[in-house]
């Protein structure tokens, strides 16, 4: 099954959110004041790269995007449980939001739900699963 | 978002802006036409504004709603569903032209970029939705529909929030 339809489809258009709204936000931040917090805006501009590249490959689906959609949703979730925990731990090393600051508590946590339906997608997915139902154990060459 | 305000007490786009309206060859809106432009700049702030957001999230919460049934039973994407998606697009297209004029006219200092980047950004959520759903020929059409929908009603409250400072 590809990773792009069915759930996936919803899926994707979650990440496609997240990618635009992030990506907009570190926009404004950057190009408005990025002195006032430079890691937290690079990370902000780190993180709707990675949301971007995640949209795309999830929406593709096939052999080598599979791959990225991995490794771009494994950096997702190294992203909000690393930074969720240093902004617990020392908050001034984030002096400003990011969309993984505090586990996303800003976004309703759904940046730390998502990477784990993201990754649950694509075992769910993966080529040689039956669990996925039609067309899982074809694949799709991308 | 909340912590931002703390940080730079003033944002800079909006700084330049009041500094510009107040600049002493440039007459206050209020000045030029007193009448018109007050009447128009209360109605705005007033009146306008916290009524049409509020009739875009009764819209886009009807749109979560209805997609929600239309996942939960196992249906598909059909026209009701779209045409009120429409019918929001429509109301999202007013309210991103009705505030960045309502932005140009009021004296208050509103984080501008990021309010008419909040009133943008929910103009193109609809129209990317429905294409991205359109294709889906299951359950998770509606599904990406709710997706959209929840996006816009929270875009717009945002947008909202930033207009009343």
């Amino acid at each position: 099954m590809r990773t792009g339809s069915g759930p996936g489809r919803a899926l994707v258009a979650v990440y496609a959110v997240f990618a635009i709204s992030s990506g907009a936000r570190s926009g404004v931040q950057i190009a408005d004041s990025f002195g006032v917090a430079p890691v937290a805006y690079a990370l902000s501009a780190f993180a709707a790269a990675v949301y971007a590249v995640a949209t795309v490959a999830l929406a593709h689906g096939g052999g080598r995007a599979r791959l990225v959609a991995w490794a771009a949703v494994g950096t997702e979730l190294v992203g909000v449980v690393g930074v969720g925990m240093l902004t617990v731990l020392d908050s001034a090393l984030f002096p400003d939001e990011t969309v993984w600051s505090r586990f996303g508590a800003g976004y309703g946590y759904v940046p730390l739900v998502l990477p784990l339906l993201g990754l649950a997608w694509l075992w769910r997915t993966r080529v040689g699963s039956g669990a996925a139902g039609d067309g899982a154990r074809t694949g799709s060459p991308a | 978002m909340n912590s931002n305000k703390e940080l730079s007490p003033r944002d800079s786009w909006s700084e330049r802006r009041s500094r510009l309206a107040r600049a002493p060859g440039r007459p206050r809106p209020a000045e030029t036409s007193a009448g018109t432009s007050a009447a128009l700049r209360g109605c705005h702030d007033g009146r306008v504004i916290p009524a049409v957001a509020s009739v875009l999230v009764g819209l886009a919460l009807v749109g979560v709603a209805w997609s929600t049934v239309l996942v939960v039973r196992d249906g598909r994407l059909g026209d009701p569903l779209f045409w009120l998606v429409a019918v929001l697009e429509v109301g999202l297209l007013a309210q991103l032209v009705g505030g960045s004029v309502a932005l140009v006219r009021t004296d208050r200092d509103v984080d501008g970029a990021t309010f008419v980047g909040y009133l943008l950004t929910a103009v193109l959520v609809p129209p990317l939705g429905v294409a991205w759903a359109a294709s889906e020929k299951s359950r998770w059409g509606p599904g990406v529909l709710l997706v959209a929908c929840v996006t816009v009603a929270a875009l717009v409250q945002r947008a909202f929030v930033v207009w009343q400072g």
